[in-house]
């Protein structure tokens, strides 16, 4: 008997369901064949329906694509899928694995399917993860993880952490092997949030999370009452640092992926994509001079805040850089760039965000970016205008010691070819450990503005001593020869403003580095681009691609 | 870029004939002094017609004061050898003027340039700028000196189109000659003696009027830069001419307009005795002629209220003058264009084909007023000896059109002429040799070198209509928004002709798009975007699929792509030969915001919720939730964009939905309407696309099979009225539909009700329409805008204009320090303060300087207030920790706390009352 009609539907009645092929064989085993191929179609099928209609319907309706349409953004040719029936369903075990070719390279690419079980982790498809992860490190080849999963199965029991286990372990083996991105879509807690950090760089999209644990949790284990977005939201993790990049929407972040890309050598024994280039690298850069000019001359002087985003547009070729963790720590610009072709890791002090003191989050953002260049063969180019580490009891709280230790340590350990051009500042401390001569810079250039000194304005009391003791012993004669109080102050005042002067004039200036070897050369304005471009050429030039080798350091 | 729809540039130079071969334009090196989208354009043009070189100037704006923000032409210069800097390309005072003709000079002769090209640049209207080139020898690709000085002063054009008998509105011209008669008596002896007390050699002329020679002696004093007339006397007379009008019109508005202004700068309208004399002021400061000794002279004249726009393209060598037929250019607000139309008469009579009654009448009407204008326009051209080419600019009130002023060069919009017409150059001699000229650009260089040489051409229809729209870097509310980034921008389509700067170039090297900052250091236009069609409603059609495709991304960018294609939409379904006045478009804005204020109320998950409630059968509510994000996805798409909606209530009033005693009804079968609404919003199935930019694919099967469903019960039922349909299937069994299968018809009112349960949804955005008002909006049968009258209130429009685009608000009564250091409220010791208490400051002012380290960093807020007090009264080089207070302040939005609770409340109420 027929099933009651249902009242509604969403079904055309004038079509007839296409009727199945007349079941009629002569003898069993005649269909054999095609109920293989069959069976076959259906494999192939299956995880490509992932949890059904109504679950794609659900991502849908929060504004997500599933896997398989994040996939289609990446690349317009058809994906080599792996392992696309793993698990006891044969559905793919909510992770879809495969090769693809991004922009003619290729490119190990895992996803979670939210829409099977929640893109959740369970004993068998760790396994499976780390085996594509395994694949990437073993050939060579940069990894995209598109992650979107809610952490471990729970029905999974251990097993879902022993998945977790097993992919955490296959990434961290490959970090320093291969390069990898992980973009983060939905909403990723526990493991989910770790793992994806384990990648070189994370890429979060608006209306995601990432968190140890969701906003229920937190409530019923602090009593804390926040939103999503507010704990682990792209407004939180493009300041903290978790996240390199944030983007609008997952188009955004599927796009940065792929420019992002376009700077990543493919392993660590190769170099970063070169691209020949139509901007010559000889030209005369008038802009630089006119640049310097308008900063430096105006009421502040050479105190003036510099953008260095607008010299950094000067020296690369058609102006072009991608700058990574752009919204935080704005005092240091970490980017890549590319100068006559060779793409370069740019790291450059921004005086004009608040003074371009070097402070814990700076030093963090830059020390993460100098060691990923130096797995990576890729050349750094450190534009230097810093007058100091950030002093302070809250720098201090925060073990700037620590992080500026760390920042100083990953110029130590550069290996791949470097550059320093000194554009203004270069003062004490921040001199010294700033990819110097002695911590292991290629070539050290100065621009004429530089002022390289063991301190500022304030030194004059050091190296003037006896000239202050005489201002004073003036002061004080003046006052016991009755002579106004008014007068002598103002000119003390003017003998220690001279003396100041005296120090700016004599002692903040490249000539003594320049006489102790510390600096090669002088740069003029104008011909930084044609100044860099050589060197660097030549570095390049002598330069062999390999892995990273010898001993590991006590930190990192 | 390409070259557009079909404009073609040709190489005279290769022609077989001797005579076209003749106007080789091969052996020139031109500068272009200029920036924005017309740059590029002449460069492509440069490059097609064969010029051997050409170079750029470079302004700081454009290369070294913002990041990424070069100037995109540099991308794929072909010289970049020549690309000379300079700090800007304009002078902000009479001084840095100066400066700048000298510069340009220089570098032309120094590098041998043998032309100067301006674009529609300050400079290309200034005479003492042209005159200056030609004096170095250089040609001026555009109208000479002596045109710009005969045509372009808006006081002196005015007196030669009164002589010529042209229409002009009523005014004042030379109030400035008026001020020095009433002070020097009115007679000749008052004026000589003013001359001499002044020093001034300056003889009576009996043949002149006494007004003339009182100019006579204001241009003597000019050029000794002495202060004849007093701003304080200035304004007296003005307030006596503003008497003297509203006494004839009175309530009228006036406009006064500085002789230099352009661009709606320097030009005050007002309504009240009172605001006259301020009014003067600031039309002077506005202009920068504060300074003692410049030419202040201002026209004052009658302000139409219910006008439109138009303009006249004209070219000509000196000898002939020919008028490439009008732009109605009355989609505008602050005097800045929005949309421009081309008028032709071409296009007129296919329309008048297509009109029935009243508006065929008026377009009639629109004929002789159009002739009218040209013939005045070529009249006026020839007698100024226009030798390049120049718009001559009418305001039209009804049949009535009035002679505003000649702008002596190119237009923004000059490519919607060279859509409508191309010009024919034949020989004299032998009418076989000839050459077609589509640019104006082209033209203009044919007339720089080879001018008195060229025979009057022929104009030659194109298309019969074309439109440009500018894309511009601001709100919602059409306000300026500098500083968004575009990331992405989508090529362009097959039809569009796009002169973006260069900004879509990409990275040679790579193929990237190259990331722009639209820091607004210039204005705020972006792009020009044109296409063409055989009538006006073929164009318009172009431009709304142009615009529907196009896709503009990037972080904080806003610009105005979706108010033009919402109003470009509006006006499709209105009527698009509309006639719009110029104060039309702030009506239209301010309907918008109407439906930005109820949409700012509406909850679409409580609509879809209550929805689902409703719906009483349980296959009902589970059908339903299937079809959740197919009809929740384009509404919210349209809620979160006023602009989006109103281009559809536009479009589809009437269509889709009809409103029958003050209730809304679907017009047509709703899966029809669903399927507009996502073609609409660029959301439909397109491969290719990526998917979250498409229909969701179920979403598309459950469309394909509703469509499909009915248009099958529309063949059997034989109509295609929905109204009819849905009866039909809601009634008893019909035969015709079911072939008198019982079951059948039981499944055909089950996917009927499940096709239609929730679509009742769709009609909450004409409901919105309807509530504002929006719908009431329209065109009348003499082409009018029908405005509902709140739409024209001013109150309403600054509600609309909030809502539109929220001004940034602040937390706290109080500006801390954001750093700690040196606290100081000035830049340099002989500067004066930054702030001082009472001051009014804006949102991104510097407000004072904090020294962190020898570093000087100047503090700004990014909201705008008043400041009440200073805590930092004397203590200049003083050290402040983080957070220390620096000001009290009073900031003009404060945050409005409203409890969650009373929010919920009304937007729940609100929602539902619209279900």
């Amino acid at each position: 008997m027929d099933a009651p009609l249902p009242s509604h539907s969403l079904s055309n009645p004038f079509v007839r369901p296409t009727a199945t092929p007349e079941s009629i064989h002569h003898h069993p085993g005649a269909r054999a064949y095609e109920d293989a191929l069959g069976l076959g179609e259906e494999l192939l099928q299956r995880p490509k329906r992932g949890g059904g209609r109504a679950r794609v319907r659900v991502q849908h309706g929060k504004g997500r694509m599933t896997v398989f349409e994040r996939i289609r953004v990446l690349t317009d040719s058809e994906p080599n899928l792996l392992w696309q029936n793993w698990g006891p369903g044969l559905d793919g075990a909510s992770i879809v694995t495969g090769i693809l070719n991004v922009g003619g390279r290729d490119v190990a690419v895992y996803g979670h399917d939210f829409t099977l079980r929640a893109g959740s982790m369970d004993a068998t498809n760790g396994d499976k993860l780390a085996r594509l992860i395994y694949m990437a490190g073993r050939r060579g080849i940069p990894l995209i993880g598109m992650n979107d999963s809610a952490g471990a199965f729970v029905p999974a029991g251990v097993g879902g952490l022993d998945g977790y286990s097993e992919a955490f372990t296959a990434l961290r083996k490959i970090s320093g092997v291969v390069p990898s991105i992980s973009l983060m879509f939905g909403y990723n807690a526990g493991g989910g949030a770790y793992l994806p950090r384990q990648g070189s760089f994370m890429i979060q999209c608006a209306d995601s999370f990432i968190g140890l644990t969701g906003p229920g949790v937190v409530k019923n284990v602090l009593g804390e009452e926040v939103s999503a977005e507010n704990l682990g939201g792209p407004s939180v993790h493009g300041q903290n640092g978790v996240c390199d990049l944030t983007t609008p929407d997952e188009l955004g972040s599927l796009r940065t992926a792929i420019r992002l890309l376009s700077y990543l050598p493919d392993d660590n024994k190769s170099l970063p994509p070169f691209r020949p280039t139509s901007d010559p690298v000889d030209r005369f850069t008038v802009e630089e001079d006119i640049l310097f000019r308008r900063t430096f001359d105006n009421p502040a002087g050479m105190n003036a805040p510099l953008d260095i985003h607008l010299f950094l547009q000067q020296i690369c070729d058609h102006g072009e850089y991608f700058a990574l963790q752009p919204t935080r720590a704005r005092n240091i610009l970490t980017a890549f760039g590319r100068i006559g072709g060779h793409v370069v890791g740019f790291v450059a002090n921004n005086s004009s965000v608040a003074s371009g003191q070097i402070d814990v989050h700076a030093a963090r953002k830059a020390t993460r970016f100098i060691r990923f260049c130096n797995l990576y063969n890729t050349p750094m180019i450190f534009l230097e205008d810093v007058s100091g580490f950030m002093p302070g009891s809250e720098q201090e709280s925060q073990g700037i010691i620590l992080e500026g230790r760390r920042l100083l340590d990953s110029f130590i350990d550069l290996r791949t070819p470097s550059i320093t051009l000194i554009i203004r500042n270069a003062i004490g401390g921040a001199y010294a450990s700033y990819n110097s001569h002695y911590v292991g810079a290629d070539m050290v250039f100065a621009m004429p503005m530089a002022r390289i000194a063991v301190m500022g304005s304030p030194g004059k009391d050091f190296v003037y001593k006896d000239e202050i003791r005489a201002l004073q012993a003036a002061y004080r004669k003046a006052l016991a020869e009755g002579g106004g109080e008014a007068s002598a102050k103002a000119e003390l005042a003017t003998g220690l403003a001279q003396l100041s002067d005296r120090y700016e004039r004599e002692l903040m200036n490249p000539k003594e580095a320049l006489a102790l070897g510390s600096v090669s050369r002088i740069v003029i304005p104008g011909t930084s681009r044609r100044v860099l471009a050589e060197n660097l050429a030549f570095l390049m030039r002598t330069y062999t691609p390999s892995a990273m080798s010898g001993p590991q350091r006590e930190f990192e | 870029m390409r070259l557009g729809p079909d404009l073609q540039t040709a190489r005279l130079h290769e022609s077989r004939s001797a005579w076209v071969r003749s106007f080789d334009l091969r052996d020139v090196k031109i500068l272009v002094v200029c920036r924005g989208p017309v740059r590029q354009e002449a460069f492509e043009i440069f490059d097609a017609v064969g010029v051997r070189e050409y170079g750029m100037l470079l302004s700081e704006k454009d290369s070294v004061v913002y990041p990424r923000c070069l100037a995109p032409e540099l991308r794929n210069l072909r010289f970049p050898a020549n690309v000379h800097r300079v700090p800007d390309y304009m002078g902000t005072g009479q001084e840095e003027k100066q400066e700048r003709i000298r510069e340009i000079v220089a570098i032309a002769r120094q590098q041998h340039y043998t032309h100067i090209f301006a674009g529609y640049g300050f400079m290309a209207e200034d005479a003492e700028f042209i005159e200056a080139i030609e004096q170095a020898g250089l040609g001026f690709i555009g109208p000479s000196a002596r045109v710009v000085r005969r045509a372009g002063a808006k006081d002196e054009a005015k007196k030669l189109a009164r002589q010529l008998g042209n229409a002009v509105i009523p005014g004042v011209d030379n109030i400035s000659a008026r001020a020095l008669l009433k002070r020097s008596g009115g007679d000749r002896e008052g004026l000589l003696a003013l001359a001499r007390q002044h020093g001034l050699a300056v003889a009576w002329n009996d043949a002149a009027t006494p007004e003339e020679n009182a100019e006579l002696l204001l241009q003597a004093g000019y050029a000794a830069r002495l202060e004849l007339v007093s701003i304080a006397e200035l304004q007296e007379e003005a307030e006596g001419a503003c008497k003297q009008i509203w006494s004839e019109h009175p309530s009228h508005r006036i406009r006064f307009k500085h002789i230099g202004g352009g661009g709606g700068k320097g030009q005050r309208v007002v309504e009240e005795p009172q605001e006259v004399a301020p009014a003067v002021m600031d039309v002077l400061a506005e202009s920068k002629v504060i300074a003692p000794g410049s030419n202040r002279n201002f026209l004052i004249e009658l302000n139409l209220e219910r006008t439109r726009h138009n303009e006249i393209q004209l070219v000509g060598n000196g000898e002939w003058c020919v008028s490439l037929g009008g732009r109605d250019c009355s989609v505008q607000r602050h005097e800045q264009k929005l949309i421009e139309v081309s008028l032709t008469r071409e296009l007129l009579e296919v329309e008048i084909e297509r009109a029935e009654g009243a508006a065929a009448q008026v377009l009639r009407g629109d004929q002789g007023t159009l002739e009218r204008m040209e013939v005045e326009g070529e009249r006026f051209g020839a007698a100024t000896g226009l030798d390049s080419v120049s718009t001559f600019e009418c305001i039209v009130e009804g049949f009535d059109h009035f002679f505003m002023e000649m702008n002596t060069r190119i237009q923004v919009e000059h490519a919607v002429t060279e859509l409508a017409y191309s010009l024919e150059f034949s020989n004299p001699d032998d009418t076989s040799e000839c050459f077609r000229v589509d640019r104006l650009i082209e033209a203009m260089l044919l007339l720089a070198v080879h001018g008195p040489r060229l025979p009057r051409p022929e104009r030659v229809p194109r298309a019969v209509s074309s439109l440009e729209i500018r894309i511009n870097a601001t709100n919602a509310a059409l306000q300026p928004h500098a500083g968004g980034l575009i990331k992405g921008w989508s090529p362009p389509i097959d039809g569009e002709l796009r002169f973006d700067q260069g900004i879509g170039a990409r990275n040679p090297d790579t193929g990237a798009f190259v990331f722009y900052n639209l820091a607004g250091a210039y204005d705020s236009n972006i792009a020009l975007v044109l296409t063409d069609g055989g009538t006006r409603q073929e164009s318009y059609e172009r431009m709304a699929e142009i615009l529907r495709r196009m896709e503009l991304r990037g972080d904080d960018l806003q610009t105005n792509l979706s108010l033009h294609y919402g109003m470009i939409q509006w006006f499709l379904g209105k009527g698009v030969m509309a006639e719009p006045g110029t104060r039309f478009l702030q009506s239209y804005l301010t309907a918008v915001g109407a439906l930005q204020q109820v949409a700012n109320e509406v909850d679409l998950d409580i609509a879809f919720r209550e929805t689902l409630k409703r719906e009483a059968s349980e296959d009902g509510q589970q059908v339903l939730a299937a079809k959740e994000t197919l009809l929740k996805r384009p509404i919210g798409k349209l809620l979160s964009d006023p602009h989006l909606m109103a281009g559809f209530l536009g479009r589809y009033d009437g269509e889709l939905w009809r409103v029958t005693d003050g209730e809304l009804h679907f017009a047509e079968c709703p899966s029809q309407f669903l399927a507009c609404l996502y073609h609409f919003i660029n959301l439909e199935e397109q491969p290719g696309k990526p998917p979250s930019k498409q229909i969701w694919d179920h979403d598309q099967e459950v469309l394909d099979t509703a469509r499909a469903f009915y248009a099958e019960v529309a063949r059997r039922a034989g109509t295609a009225e929905w109204t009819q349909i849905q009866a039909r299937l809601a009634g008893e069994m019909d035969p015709a539909i079911s072939d008198g299968d019982e079951a059948l018809w039981r499944a055909c009112q089950a996917s009927h009700r499940g096709f239609q349960v929730g679509m009742d949804l769709l009609l909450l955005i004409p409901r919105i329409g309807l509530r504002t008002g929006f719908l009431a909006m329209g065109i009348d049968a003499q082409l009018r805008p029908i405005v509902p009258e709140h739409f024209a209130d001013p109150e309403e429009t600054q509600r609309s204009l909030r809502a539109l685009a929220p001004p940034p608000r602040a937390s706290s009564d109080e500006i801390v320090t954001p750093m700690g250091g040196t606290f100081y409220a000035r830049e340099a010791p002989h500067l004066p303060v930054l702030v001082e208490d009472g001051d009014h400051f804006e949102a991104g002012q510097p407000l004072f300087v904090i020294e962190v380290m020898k570093m000087f960093n100047k503090v700004s807020v990014p909201f705008s207030g008043t400041i009440l007090a200073s805590r930092m009264q004397g203590r200049d080089a003083c050290v402040v920790a983080k957070g220390e207070v620096i000001f009290k302040i009073e900031p003009d939005e404060c945050i409005q706390e409203e409890s969650p609770e009373t929010l919920e409340a009304r937007v729940r109420e609100t929602t539902l009352s619209l279900l």
